[in-house]
This record gives C-alpha cells, sequence and structure tokens, in this order.
C-alpha cells in the first residue's frame, strides 16, 4: 500500500476523508463474473479429460472439483479473517476490519459453495440431500452458522469503533471451529464422509485437482477485493455523513 | 495503605456478585422455571417411554440445561449495566482479567446450582436413574461442560448486552460456538446413563475447550470493556 493510502487509513478514525478514490464496483462484479465463467469452463473441460470415471460413483465424482477448491478457499479466508482480527486489536487501525469483512464474506461464501456441493454428492452417493451422522458436513453446517453471526453481529452494531473491536474479538473465536471442522472426522468417529475415493490417487486426477483449486484461487481473490471496496466505500459514504451531520449541528 | 491482591479483588467480586442474585433470586428463578418448561416440552413433544427415552435423556438434559443456562449468561452484564453498577466497577481499578474471571465463576456458580435441580427433578420426572458407578463422572462431565458455556457465554454477554435485540443475537452467536462440545457432553452423558465410563477423549475435549475459552476470555476480554467510555 503507499503512503497516502496508508495514511488515509490512519486518519480515518479521526475523521478525515480517504483521497484514494476507491475502483467502481461494476469494474470487479465484471471480472468476477468472467472470471467464474471461465474457471467453470476450464474446470469442466480439464476434469472431463480426466481419463476415468471413479468407480461405484459414475459422474458424481465431478462435483469434487468444486468442493474442495471451496473447502481450501474457506480455510484460507477463514485464517485471514483471524489474522486480520489480531491485527486490528494490535494496531487498531480500521483498514484490517474493512479486510476482515471483506474476508468473512468470502469465507462464508466459499462455505455455502462446499455445503452445496456436498450435498448434491451426498444426494448421488448416499441418496439422501442431508445425513445428520456426518460429523464434516455437520461441523461445515456449523461453522456456516458461526460466520452468519459475525456478519449478523457487524451490521447489528452502529458506533463504528466499537463495531470493529467487537467484530475482532468474535473474529478470532470463531476460528476455533476450523480444527474442529478439519478434524471432525478423527474425533468424532463416524466416517461416512469420504477422506478419498477411489482412483483419487492418479496422478491425472492430482494435477486435475490442483488445477482446479488454482482456478477458484483468483475468483475468490476478485470478490474479496470487491468486497473490500464495497466496505471501503460504505465507510467513505458514513464518514462524509458524520461530517455534515456535524456541520449542521454546528451551524444551528 | 495498600491497594488490594488481584486475588482479594476476584474473591470480593464473587462472593459480591453470587450472594445479591442468591438474594434478589430473579436470575436464578427464571433460569428453574425456563428449565421445568423446557422438561415439560420433551414431555409432549416426544413421548416418554422408555425405548424412546434410552436414545432421548441425554440430548434432554443436555438442551434443557443450555436453554436454562443462557438465561443466566444473557444476565451477566445486562442487570448491572441497566443499574449503572458496571460504570462503577470499570472504573474501579480491578484487572480486566480478575473482572472476567470473576463473572465466569459467579455465573457458572448459578448456573451449576441450577443443574443440579433440573438433574434431580429430570430424574425424578423422566423416571430415569445413573448408575452409582457414572455419577461422579457424569457430574464431572457436567460440571467442565458448564463451564465452558459460561466461559464463551460471559464473552458474548460482553458483546451483546447493549446492542439492540442483544438478547436474541446473544443465542445465535453463542449457540453454534457451543455446539462441538455440546454434542461431546452428550455422548459422554449418554454413556454415563447406559454405566459406561466417558472416554478420554470425550473428557480431553472438553478439558480443551474450557482452557481455550478461559484463555480466549484472559487475553481477550480488556478489548471489550475498553476504549468504550465506560461501556462494555
Amino acid at each position: 500500500m503507499n503512503t497516502a493510502a496508508a495514511a488515509s487509513d490512519a486518519d480515518w478514525s479521526q475523521g478525515a476523508i480517504p483521497f484514494e478514490r476507491p475502483a467502481p464496483s461494476r469494474f470487479f462484479v465484471a471480472h468476477a463474473a468472467l472470471a467464474l465463467g471461465a474457471l467453470l469452463w476450464l474446470n469442466w473441460t480439464i476434469v472431463h479429460d480426466v481419463p476415468l470415471a471413479i468407480k461405484g460413483i459414475g459422474s458424481s465424482y465431478l462435483i469434487f472439483f468444486y468442493h474442495f477448491p471451496s473447502a481450501l478457499n474457506m480455510g484460507v479466508a477463514y485464517t485471514a479473517l483471524m489474522a486480520f482480527s489480531v491485527a486490528y486489536l494490535r494496531t487498531k487501525r480500521p483498514v484490517w476490519d474493512r479486510r476482515a469483512r471483506a474476508a468473512a464474506e468470502v469465507g462464508f461464501l466459499a462455505n455455502a459453495v462446499l455445503l452445496l456441493t456436498g450435498s448434491t454428492w451426498a444426494k448421488a452417493a448416499w441418496n439422501a440431500w442431508w445425513v445428520w451422522n456426518d460429523p464434516r458436513l455437520m461441523s461445515a453446517a456449523v461453522m456456516s452458522l458461526v460466520y452468519v453471526g459475525y456478519l449478523m453481529l457487524e451490521s447489528a452494531i452502529e458506533e463504528p469503533q466499537r463495531r470493529r473491536q467487537i467484530s475482532a474479538v468474535y473474529g478470532i473465536l470463531a476460528f476455533v471451529n476450523l480444527p474442529v471442522v478439519y478434524y471432525s472426522i478423527q474425533w468424532f468417529g463416524v466416517a461416512s464422509h469420504p477422506m478419498k475415493m477411489d482412483g483419487m490417487s492418479d496422478p491425472a486426477i492430482k494435477s486435475a485437482k490442483w488445477l482446479s483449486v488454482l482456478l477458484f484461487v483468483p475468483f475468490y481473490l476478485l470478490l474479496y477485493r470487491w468486497s473490500y471496496d464495497r466496505r471501503t466505500r460504505a465507510e467513505h459514504v458514513e464518514d462524509v455523513l458524520q461530517r455534515v451531520r456535524r456541520l449542521e449541528e454546528k451551524a444551528a | 495503605m495498600t491497594a488490594p491482591s488481584e486475588l482479594r479483588l476476584f474473591r470480593t467480586l464473587v462472593a459480591w456478585d453470587f450472594l445479591r442474585e442468591m438474594r434478589r433470586r430473579t436470575t436464578l428463578l427464571s433460569m428453574g422455571v425456563m428449565g421445568v418448561i423446557t422438561l415439560f416440552l420433551f414431555s409432549f413433544a416426544i413421548r416418554p417411554e422408555d425405548a424412546v427415552l434410552a436414545n432421548t435423556r441425554a440430548g434432554i438434559l443436555w438442551v434443557t440445561f443450555l436453554l436454562a443456562a443462557t438465561i443466566g449468561i444473557d444476565r451477566a452484564f445486562r442487570n448491572d449495566a441497566e443499574s449503572g453498577v458496571l460504570e462503577g466497577l470499570l472504573l474501579a481499578p480491578v484487572g480486566r482479567a480478575t473482572l472476567y474471571y470473576a463473572r465466569v465463576t459467579s455465573t457458572f456458580l448459578f448456573v451449576a446450582s441450577l443443574q443440579a435441580l433440573l438433574l434431580v427433578l429430570f430424574l425424578l420426572l423422566f423416571n430415569q436413574e445413573i448408575p452409582r458407578a457414572t455419577l461422579a463422572p457424569m457430574l464431572a462431565i457436567v460440571a467442565a461442560t458448564s463451564l465452558g458455556f459460561v466461559a464463551v457465554g460471559v464473552l458474548i454477554s460482553a458483546m451483546t448486552w447493549s446492542l439492540p435485540a442483544g438478547d436474541v443475537l446473544l443465542r445465535i452467536l453463542l449457540f453454534p460456538m457451543l455446539l462441538p462440545v455440546f454434542n461431546v457432553a452428550v455422548e459422554a452423558t449418554d454413556k454415563a446413563f447406559a454405566g459406561r465410563a466417558p472416554s478420554w477423549l470425550h473428557v480431553g475435549m472438553i478439558c480443551a475447550f474450557d482452557l481455550l475459552f478461559l484463555g480466549a476470555g484472559h487475553l481477550l476480554f480488556e478489548h471489550l470493556v475498553k476504549d468504550s467510555g465506560g461501556r462494555t
């Protein structure tokens, strides 16, 4: 970040208007939409060329190439949210709060995609959209509820400084769930969730798996940037509004 | 005159909070009534027959505990804030960690007293019994899990008391956070009802949950009560 932008962030809480004009949101939405289209098409091409259909479950294995990148991106986003929250509590710079909020939105989206793809696969493999005794499915669903709480908490507090402070503490507490999801199968015993499918050790599938991850990362990064800019603009407007109110009060 | 030690302040705060609530009894009474209502709701929602209860008794007990305890957790700061006591407490020269541990301890004492009553009531109303061999481990599991509930709950209560519809938000934030340890507690309690001791994995997970959130409270509670002009 350049010096001017850093200064604008530092001055924000004192009421200064940053001079860095945020990029228009349509730019990022268009790019994200394009990126999503491209990656879905690419992902489909890559995984369809994988020279085998995994035994026993037919073509439903294709979902895995959307499911796994979402899980990975969700983990990264929630870890980043925790790190940004710690950074906010240490520095009190509002920029970390905006980054944390953007990471929460991206993480939640990836979490939703993870649940949706997992549930679709469950219907194909287990003939049920939802299975209550699968610890990983359950813990991932619980984690999405924890982060819905984060987003609700953020919108429930009006005073900016207090909102940042409380959300940062909650962002750190919420992170406890990530290891629970990761180790859920070892800890909670019932192993109905596939740890790996037959044929997944095939080099072609392995490289397709990591290529899917590479395709999804820019998409989630774009979404992160879009969400961050949206937040920056909202705070900008809030800031201007507060200053106008103060001027009105003075004039009255 | 020397300043009192943090340990002495802690003891004073716990005794003051506990005795005050015991005299006023409103929180304890609300928690108790909520617990009884939940037990009655379960008696209508499921057929309380032996075959059904064998699979559901631990769950019924923990849902009752959770719903009743949440009332006490919600009031951990709300009562004091409404009466202006909290502002005085925050101005007093008490360490924030001491304040947190004192509030956790006093809330835990209400919750544990209430759970003892609700457990007896549950055993009587649903005609259940706990084998003598597993009674002590089960009580230890209940106490350790409740300590975890309260450790997280007090932190979230400090976040939500001043918000519009803060009591609803408290439940939305608290319940998902508690679900992993709730799951373990139900399993361990179920085993205890069946006369089997809880596994070390369960005990370890509950203790780890408690330590993790007590440690988090120690580090993070001050961020919830400072820079807020005397408001938590």
